[in-house]
């Protein structure tokens, strides 16, 4: 319940924020929202010597579209984006996903950098990272850094930020016509995370053949990561039921899942399973009443 | 005023954030305790370094007992005020809980406390004690603890703690007599009560008074004051114990713990006030437990669905240390036959000592248990026989005609139960007509046809409350007319000031605004024993009722002789006495009791001023009961439950407060669907608490929670002048019961749920194999 | 090394030295003895402690009071102005919408912000918009209802004094 003492910084820029990473190293901690950081400090599972607010660098605020993305900054809360008029327009998945992680409070001081820096298996932004293949631009004092979602997360709670740098922002391209998407999650009981979080969009011709489906899980291995199997299963094919089930059929192939004292391998199978074909079904119905991710 | 819906006195200052629970104690000069608690469930402990812990800024002293005589005391045997003893136990050999010991028995165990200036300084003293510890073999479960050559939980007492036998009727003959016998393993979890406010205790020694104020957030304020005052060695009326505000109870607040005792003596002699609130994590690691609990079950019946006989074999963790003798067992026999007959009873009862925390009851304390086994029985014999469900009941219950009926238990205050002022048929009988259970019966079909899984589930709960031995009340009337009802007991959030002002208000005549409630301090009254048991209504608002007659019949005397006028011809109405038919004759009840003070005609009254103390003692138990229908939807694909449609329907005799009434079925409820759902406590093998925040401890939300309907039936009791039962462990009791009979019928019984809570693991689990 | 803070309070500014540690939740509580705000747990999950900051609402257990510096907050000790209770706490009282009342100074706070954002709420949005507020006593049923009450109270009396 009580911290262990730490010094405070709280740069203004972004260069003096990577000027206090350098002083400090290993000893420092960056913090945005604080909605991951503050509670594991707060049970002393870390006890970092000093912490740097990055809550006041103006450069890594604001969402703003360029050209076909839709640009995010590290520090903007859930609930900018939830409420967020430009990104229902752009890219309403976002605000989709962001309306459904914790609660009304923790949206309001947490992150997407955070979430995405935290890499918390069972968050819900890595997997609409994933999905749609964002890009995460960091920055460190030799320049500036581009790291594609897919290789962003690495292991459990670890990402390939690597010490000195600071993750600025997330671009998320735009979708095409014809693309519906949806974020489908199950919360586990008692934390509320994702027991399983399915984030899903797909494109159809208009014949209703799916170009491309893009389909990111959290919950269910030790990182987000593409359902490839599934991806693999709808190119090409008519985004029809019949093989919407097949594809949900082979959800869990490759993924790392295992038990715990709430649910077992299998449950974790079967509720991974079921909740991709959750998603491919809202999808479907999204398709046929015209409710796109781009009008 | 009796029985009106009346918003709540204590309100105002709770929601303008004026309460005064225990971590809201700031006194100048206050210094705060952490506690070193043992990570191992069962080891000595070799050493406690407190050297870098001493020198931590802020830190004023570390303590591990061998400071004083007075923290080497131990916690009282059994928990004092109200439990008793029963004909059923056999026998009983429990260990003694030293405040500290040189053997921690659990994780969690208090090890040593560290004193500082600030919170955040006493965690830091906490975090730099180098501690050495010679960890040896645990069990973690009552399974573990029986084995033959298990570990010892305590060096010299067997693991069995204490045993029980109860025999009703014939049990040989009814299995010999049977066309079906049924064999059944049914478990129930671990829990903890989960009160928003965790433990704190605050203390001062007061030098201006010679007193030590002790503030609780405890249920059992007297028990306190006088385990504190003979730890001390000092009188009782030097100890006073508050408890203001509580952020709820539900029993595990009902307990006496080590640290209400250490913390008390640590303000004795370090001569500063101190408080220690205990942080979630270390609730859900040191704090009591409920228990597992299993039953061996075997049921003798008849082809038409009549029960014969029961056989039980149960056994209960009672954690490191038994506070409550086998008085939770005692509850779940004492209850188990719920609104059944069961001619033959043949139960015996394990009390199992474990490495995890010390047992508690959790709002239920036991019922939960029994409602469970009762149900699950009844509906073993309908997939049997092929009976409904409902059928099966309506062929065992317990009928009007049949009252007054003794069904051979004897509760813990040792008189044999007795069901009177009750009506089983129509509470089950009303249940199934507002769900519309044939509707849904008719309507299951249909939707299996639709590949939807509808089904229906019963649980009927009796709740013995009003548990002896008295409570008592002072009831003062003062110079402004302002009338003070003090109790002892203390509220942990069911609305005794405005529920026993309501009492006083609507037996002398006063008006309601006139009336304030105090409880929850040791000043007040002499004796009182405490919130629990569902027993503050019956007792503490009966102590009302006569403490406020007896005030009333001083009012009617004294101003019988003042107006010139008899006592027949005296009203009261809204704070004013007056004489009837000469209603310009009056006075009010403030003039009377300033008259009072020093009027001679006092000499045959009690002394001067109008007040007195009364106490009331029932004779037994009172019993509550209700039944609950469910009708789920289970997804198959997801295994999710879905709460289609929730009737509660319960008698607790007349409702002092309906608003106050349904707010205890409601959040009742909602703790009934977490053990029934999903709640519940996990060790692993070495004792360690797997489920150790509310990342993994499962409590129900807001959107967890469906919309329920409660139906009241009215069935006052004679049992007391007020006619009330209880309700505060009403509606956790059934929700178990009902919801897995429900998953069950909405599976067509290809499953089989024998234990709570129904996770959705285990039905995805059990779809799995059909 | 300790920061000096300075944060308005219920409408009142304070400046205070502060250890960066000190959790916004203890800086209410013990620094400045508003003790109407609450701790329940050490996850930042059950929402006792929630506060008004910069017009939302936030877990002030999970804020450093160093990070509110410069900040408007506003506690339970703050909703009832000139001695008048606001709506919400009115329809807690009439709702019956507390039991032991730890929760509620919290829930209250929550609903603040409910009822900004959705003044007209659905049970749904209701239900969704509590996630981050636990309640032991209550079973919420008769929350949710002070919830509704309280929206109605607002809507009577912005459309009153001819706000909406």
């Amino acid at each position: 319940m009580f911290p262990a003492a730490f010094e405070y910084h709280r740069p203004t820029t972004l260069d003096e924020a990577l000027a206090l990473l350098d002083e400090f190293g290993d000893n420092a901690k960056l913090m945005s929202g604080g909605h991951s950081l503050i509670p594991s400090m707060k049970l002393r599972l870390i006890q970092p010597e000093h912490l740097i607010d990055l809550g006041s660098i103006d450069a890594l605020k604001g969402i703003r579209l360029e050209g076909d993305a839709v640009v995010v900054g590290a520090a903007t809360t859930h609930w900018q984006v939830e409420s967020s008029a430009e990104v229902k327009a752009a890219l309403p998945l976002l605000c989709e996903v962001a309306g459904v992680i914790a609660d009304p409070q923790v949206r309001n001081r947490g992150t997407m950098g955070g979430s995405l820096a935290n890499s918390d298996p069972a968050a819900d932004w890595p997997a609409t990272a994933v999905a749609l293949d964002a890009e995460l631009v960091c920055r460190s004092k030799s320049g500036e850094r581009l790291i594609e979602a897919s290789e962003w997360f690495q292991d459990l709670f670890a990402t390939a930020l690597m010490d000195g740098e600071i993750l600025c922002a997330i671009r998320f391209k735009r979708l095409p016509p014809r693309t519906a998407a949806t974020y489908q999650k199950l919360p586990h009981p008692a934390s509320r995370f994702a027991l399983v979080g399915v984030s899903a969009a797909v494109t159809v011709d208009e014949a209703g053949n799916c170009i491309k489906a893009r389909v990111g899980v959290t919950g269910v291995h030790k990182h987000a990561v593409h359902a490839r199997a599934v991806e693999q299963a709808l190119a090409g094919q008519p985004f029809i039921p019949d093989v919407i089930a097949s594809a949900a059929a082979v959800a869990d192939h490759g993924l790392d899942i295992g038990s715990d004292i709430h649910f077992l391998e299998e449950d974790r199978r079967e509720l991974c399973r079921a909740y991709v074909e959750r998603a491919l079904k809202q999808i479907h119905q999204r398709l046929l009443d015209g409710d796109f991710q781009s009008k | 005023m009796l029985g009106e819906a009346v918003p709540r006195k204590e309100d105002i200052r709770l929601i303008t954030g004026r309460g005064l629970y225990v971590e809201d104690v700031q006194l100048p000069g206050m210094c705060y305790a952490a506690f070193v608690r043992s990570p191992y469930a069962r080891a000595d402990v070799l050493k406690v370094d407190k050297e870098a812990a001493l020198a931590v800024p802020g830190v004023i002293g570390v303590f591990d007992g061998s400071e004083w005589p007075e923290l080497r005391a131990r916690l009282p045997e059994l928990n004092g005020s109200v439990t008793l003893t029963s004909p059923y136990i056999d026998h009983i050999n429990i260990p003694h809980h030293h405040l500290f010991s040189r053997r921690a028995s659990y994780v969690g165990e208090q090890v040593a406390v560290v004193v500082a200036e600030s919170p955040y300084a006493a965690a830091d003293g906490v975090a730099a004690i180098e501690a050495e510890y010679q960890p040896l073999p645990a069990v973690a479960t009552w399974q573990a603890a029986m084995t033959p050559n298990a570990p010892r939980v305590h060096d010299g007492f067997d693991n069995v703690v204490a045993h029980l036998k109860h025999r009703v009727g014939d049990i040989e003959a009814a299995f010999a007599a049977a066309d079906i016998v049924i064999e059944r393993r049914l478990e129930t979890q671990s829990l903890k009560c989960m009160a928003i406010e965790c433990r704190a205790v605050a203390a001062q020694w007061d030098t201006t008074t010679g007193t030590l104020n002790v503030w609780t957030t405890g249920q059992f304020p007297y028990m306190t004051r006088g385990t504190v005052a003979g730890v001390l060695g000092l009188p009782e009326e030097q100890v006073r114990v508050i408890a203001r505000d509580v952020g709820g109870g539900f029993g595990l607040k009902g307990v006496l713990y080590a640290e209400d005792v250490i913390i008390s003596v640590l303000a004795y002699h370090l001569r500063r006030p101190i408080r220690w609130a205990e942080t979630r994590n270390e609730h859900m690691i040191s704090s009591n437990h409920s228990g597992n609990q299993a039953h061996d079950v075997r049921i003798a019946a008849k082809s038409d669905g009549t029960v014969l006989g029961l056989d039980l074999k149960l056994y209960k963790e009672v954690g490191a240390y038994d506070h409550f003798d086998m008085m939770l067992q005692i509850n779940t026999v004492n209850h188990l036959t719920t609104h059944y007959k069961v001619p033959a009873l043949e139960i015996e009862g394990w009390a199992i000592s474990t490495n995890t925390p010390p047992g508690s009851p959790y709002r239920g304390a036991g019922r939960v248990e029994a409602v469970f086994t009762m149900d699950r029985v009844l509906d073993a014999i309908a997939r049997e026989t092929g009976l409904d469900p409902l059928e099966v009941r309506s062929r065992n219950i317990v009928t009007p005609a049949d009252m007054p009926y003794r069904n051979g238990q004897i509760y813990r205050d040792g008189v044999p139960v007795e069901y009177h002022d009750i009506d089983f048929p129509l509470l089950l009988n009303k249940a199934a007509a507002c769900v519309d259970y044939r509707g849904w019966r008719d309507r299951q079909k249909d939707l299996r046809a639709q590949g939807r899984h509808v089904g229906i589930g019963i649980g009927s709960y009796v709740e013995a409350g009003g548990l002896g031995p008295c409570e008592g009340s002072t009831v003062k009337i003062d110079a402004q007319g302002r009338i003070s009802v003090f109790v002892g007991v203390n509220s942990q959030g069911q609305g005794h000031e405005t529920t026993l002002a309501q009492v006083c208000a609507h037996a002398l005549g006063a008006k309601f605004e006139d009336v304030s409630v105090f409880g929850g301090d040791t000043r007040l009254m002499n004796f009182g024993f405490g919130t629990g048991a569902s027993r503050v209504a019956v007792n503490s608002g009966n102590a009302v009722l006569r403490a406020t007659g007896t005030v009333r019949r001083k009012v009617t005397n004294l101003a019988s002789r003042i107006l010139g006028c008899t006592e027949d011809e005296i009203v009261i109405n809204d704070s004013v006495v007056s004489v009837a038919g000469a209603r310009q004759n009056f006075m009010t009840l403030g003039e009377l009791a300033a008259r009072s003070v020093r009027d001679r005609h006092m000499i045959d009254l009690g002394g001067p001023g109008l007040n007195a103390t009364e106490f009331f003692y029932p004779n037994t138990v009172v019993w509550g009961s209700g039944v609950n229908i469910a009708v789920v939807e289970v997804d198959t694909q997801t295994g999710a439950v879905t709460i289609l449609k929730y009737v509660v329907v319960h008698d607790c005799g007349l409702p002092l407060n309906p608003l106050v009434v349904e707010g205890q079925i409601s959040g009742g409820f909602a703790q009934g669907l977490g053990i029934a759902l999903g709640e519940r406590l996990v060790f692993d093998d070495d004792g360690q608490v797997l489920t150790g925040s509310l990342m993994d401890y499962f409590m129900p939300r807001a959107s967890d929670v469906p919309e329920i309907e409660i139906e009241h039936v009215v069935f006052p009791t004679n049992d007391n002048p007020l006619g009330i039962k209880s309700v505060g462990e009403s509606a956790p009791n059934a929700p178990g019961a009902a919801l897995s009979a429900a998953i069950e019928d909405a599976l067509e019984g290809r499953i089989n749920i024998t234990s709570l809570p129904v996770t959705r693991s285990k039905i995805l689990t059990a779809l799995r194999t059909i | 090394m300790k920061h000096q803070v300075s944060i308005t309070v219920n409408g009142t500014p304070y400046s205070r030295d502060v250890e960066p540690r000190l959790l916004l939740v203890h800086f209410l509580r013990e620094t400045l003895h508003l003790t109407g705000t609450h701790v329940g747990c050490d996850t930042s999950q059950c929402g006792a402690c929630t506060v008004r900051m910069n017009g939302q609402a936030v877990k002030s257990c999970t804020i450093f009071a160093v990070q509110a510096n410069g900040a408007e907050v506003t506690t339970v000790e703050g909703l009832a102005q000139s001695g008048e209770l606001h709506p919400i706490q009115e329809a807690f009282h009439e709702c019956h919408g507390l039991q032991c009342g730890f929760c509620t100074p919290g829930m209250m706070m929550a609903v603040t912000q409910l009822l900004d954002r959705y003044p007209e709420p659905t049970l749904e949005q209701i239900k969704h918009q509590l996630d981050g507020n636990i309640c032991r006593c209550t079973g919420y049923h008769n929350i949710i209802s002070a919830v509704q009450a309280a929206g109605k109270k607002i809507r009577a009396r912005d459309a009153a004094t001819g706000l909406s």
